[in-house]
């Protein structure tokens, strides 16, 4: 298992950004998500490892290398007792089972840590028992409610998100959800409301639900001109997440 | 100009500051300390330094009294008795302070203010109680007037802690320097959230490794040490008589190669610091009627076995990098391990000499990692990687905690965080909790958008440079060497640790 390979855009030693506590933070690289706002879009290109070395000369920006899991572990090792855990990002994690389930497993054994995913939710987690019976929790993003604008934002539907929200929530799994605030490109009000609502049916009304202010910082040229929320526009989200009886509602 | 006239005429100094210059001045006019020839000239070389503590020793530099007896006995001299209640509490501390010497005139200890203050706190007197510390934060900040002056709070969670680091948060000043005993079993997490989040917004509690501390004092025959100064270790109800440093930097300028510094400079210039120091001591405790005078001494809130002296070292690092020939002190392990090597020289020497009057231990100086003085150019203070060589902060913390045990009068360093820190203090507990288990002994952490700014022990508040800056004096005398270590040390300039 240690030698299991994966394509990891970025790693951040101490990482106060992606997690309770201070985190060794691995983003690997791919997403089949095509999100507007997306903030990171070179992680999205899914690399083949064969193929990386054509693809880091074509592009400078892409720093993207082929790790094992064992490599990974050997980093974290010294820094262990400045580390709360491990968070699993991207580009989207759960591209790469394998890799990821090698990960947590080992982190576990080897050095003692419980890991994190920070995943858009796209593939059932129901479907990957062999990562999420060993993980402490999800960072997921909800983001839209209504399937059809879901479609046009991110270029899929929502439903494997939404059920993964409940499964996630049933187990107690849900360590932090987030919605990516763009006023106009999808209904915020209604999308915060339904996420909180469904928070809540599902028991999970003590995780933190935070409200992301989009910045345009590093995203695409097309859509960098969308207009960033209000502070009166995201105390008012707040405000509904709350009336729907979630307890921590986050603005970041 | 005569030196004494320009201290009495000079535009950016207040009477405070003017009486103290005077008072050094009249101590430079005269000479009791036998001098050889080969010590003033490393002292007129920079070699060695007593850090401005003059020509005749006539109080401890550092004094940590016992306060707790204070408000549960009173004082004859003082004409105290027993406090009664807050007011009561703060009141003979305040009266107190006025009357415990030290270097800078102000007293560098100011007690363990939340266990001092907790017993005068009841169910009803909370918001009384969160009022008068507030006040004597406050008072403490506009009359004492030097931010060497430090209060310690920890490691157990206190109403009366959490009072002082609510004042703290809010008053943002440069006095008093506070640190925090942490110990993460002995330390409530939500009180070590309250400190860190405290330190993100305006420099201060930094963070005393209370384990490691209370180990060494214990092994040295001290009951309980407390932090004073910039990041002093010294036990309760002593002090040190006195802090020479060797500066290895100007050490190397004076040596040929690494292995004259180690078989003959270095050792030489040990023993004649050392020599310095016993007849700083000797003064002190024999001629200068301090301890037979003071009342400190005769009421029992300190204790001359209690006092131990401070051997100081400055500029390791660039002492490395100029001699060593093995790459950059932080950097390069082999550099990093020939610095653990010249300290462990440095330490085995000093502990093999037997100093006069010091009873605590096994009757030996002990080691400091001193922070530099605001003149100092070019010499990285104690055992610290030099400003703009930092490597990322696991690194850096993992370089430096092995030099921590050799210094159990104190040795730190400081950290600038992004102030998206602020967003997760959790985060940082965790880097401090790491650090604390990798053997280090002192954590200062500060947000650089901070007004307070930590400058090498001390604190400074930038709007106080800048009112210098422009001219006019200020309150604190510890404003133009902050002004000085910024443009000198380049403190403003320390590597920012962020999340990427």
């Amino acid at each position: 298992m240690l030698d299991t390979r994966g394509v990891v855009s970025r790693i951040i030693p101490f990482s106060s950004v992606d997690g309770p506590g201070n985190r060794f933070a691995v983003f690997l690289q791919g997403c089949a998500l095509n999100c507007h706002y997306c903030h990171n879009p070179e992680t999205r290109p899914i690399i083949l490892p064969e193929a990386l070395g054509t693809q880091q000369q074509g592009n400078p920006r892409i720093r993207t290398r082929v790790l094992t899991a064992g490599e990974i572990i050997d980093q974290m090792k010294p820094l262990t007792p400045f580390l709360r855990g491990l968070t699993i990002s991207g580009g989207e994690c759960l591209l790469q089972p394998d890799f990821v389930t090698a990960l947590v497993r080992k982190t576990r054994d080897i050095v003692n840590l419980g890991t994190l995913l920070d995943t858009c939710g796209h593939r059932p987690f129901a479907d990957l028992p062999e990562i999420f019976d060993h993980i402490e929790g999800v960072m997921l993003d909800v983001k839209a409610w209504d399937t059809q604008e879901h479609q046009r934002l991110t270029g899929f539907s929502n439903s494997p998100v939404l059920e993964n929200l409940r499964w996630a929530g049933e187990r107690g799994l849900l360590t932090e959800v987030r919605t990516v605030i763009v006023p106009d490109e999808f209904n915020s009000h209604e999308t915060v409301k339904a996420t909180a609502r469904s928070m809540v049916e599902v028991g999970a009304q003590a995780a933190p639900y935070v409200l992301i202010r989009f910045r345009p910082q590093g995203v695409r040229r097309a859509w960098r001109d969308l207009r960033p929320p209000t502070d009166g526009e995201l105390n008012r989200l707040v405000e509904i997440a709350h009336n729907e009886g979630l307890e921590k509602v986050l603005i970041r | 100009m005569n030196p004494v006239q320009s201290v009495i005429t000079d535009p950016q100094l207040t009477y405070q500051q003017k009486v103290a210059g005077l008072a050094r001045l009249a101590e430079e006019t005269i000479t009791v300390l036998p001098m050889p020839t080969r010590t003033t000239e490393l002292i007129d070389q920079g070699v060695i330094c007593d850090l401005f503590e003059g020509h005749a020793p006539y109080r401890p530099r550092y004094i940590a009294p016992d306060y707790s007896q204070l408000l549960e006995k009173g004082s004859v001299f003082l004409g105290l008795k027993p406090a009664k209640d807050i007011w009561q509490a703060i009141t003979h501390l305040n009266i107190m302070y006025r009357h415990v010497p030290s270097i800078t005139t102000f007293p560098v200890y100011l007690g363990d203010l939340d266990t001092l203050l907790e017993p005068f706190i009841n169910d009803d007197n909370q918001e009384e109680a969160r009022k008068a510390i507030d006040l004597f934060l406050l008072q403490i900040d506009r009359t004492l007037n030097d931010s060497f002056c430090h209060a310690n709070i920890g490691p157990q969670k206190t109403r009366a802690g959490q009072f002082i680091l609510e004042s703290t948060r809010a008053q943002q000043t440069a006095v008093p320097n506070l640190s925090i005993r942490y110990d993460q079993e002995l330390t409530d997490p939500e009180f070590a959230l309250q400190a860190v989040a405290c330190a993100l917004e305006t420099a201060k509690p930094s963070f005393a490794n209370d384990r490691l501390f209370s180990q060494d004092f214990r092994s040295l025959g001290a009951e309980n040490y407390v932090i004073a100064s910039c990041y002093n270790g010294l036990p309760l109800g002593g002090g040190s008589y006195t802090l020479v440093r060797l500066n290895l930097k100007k050490l190397a300028d004076q040596t040929a190669s690494l292995s004259d510094l180690r078989a003959k400079s270095l050792p030489e210039a040990v023993a004649l610091q050392l020599a310095y120091m016993d007849e700083r001591v000797r003064f002190l405790v024999e001629k200068s009627n301090f301890f037979e005078n003071s009342f400190l001494n005769k009421e029992g809130f300190i204790h001359p076995e209690l006092f131990t002296a401070m051997f100081g070292i400055v500029g390791l690092a660039e002492a490395v990098n100029q001699l060593g020939g093995v790459g950059s002190f932080g950097r390069d392990k082999a550099a990093n391990d020939l610095g653990l090597d010249l300290i462990r020289q440095i330490h085995d020497l000093v502990m093999a000499h037997k100093a006069p009057h010091v009873g605590l231990g096994k009757g030996t100086y002990l080691l400091h990692a001193q922070v530099g003085i605001d003149v100092d150019k070019g010499v990285s203070p104690g055992c610290r990687i030099p400003i703009g060589n930092e490597p990322d902060l696991a690194t850096h913390i993992l370089q430096s905690a092995p030099f921590h045990q050799y210094f159990p009068t104190g040795i730190g360093d400081v950290f600038a965080f992004d102030p998206t820190m602020k967003a997760n203090p959790g985060a940082l507990l965790d880097i401090i909790k790491g650090a604390f288990a990798s053997g280090m002994r002192y954590f200062s952490p500060y947000g650089t958008d901070c007004d307070v700014v930590r400058i090498t022990g001390y604190l400074v508040k930038r709007s106080e440079i800048e009112k210098y800056n422009d001219g006019k004096p200020s309150l604190q005398d510890t404003t133009v060497l902050g002004l000085n270590a910024v443009n000198n040390l380049r403190v403003l300039d320390r590597k920012v640790r962020a999340a990427e």
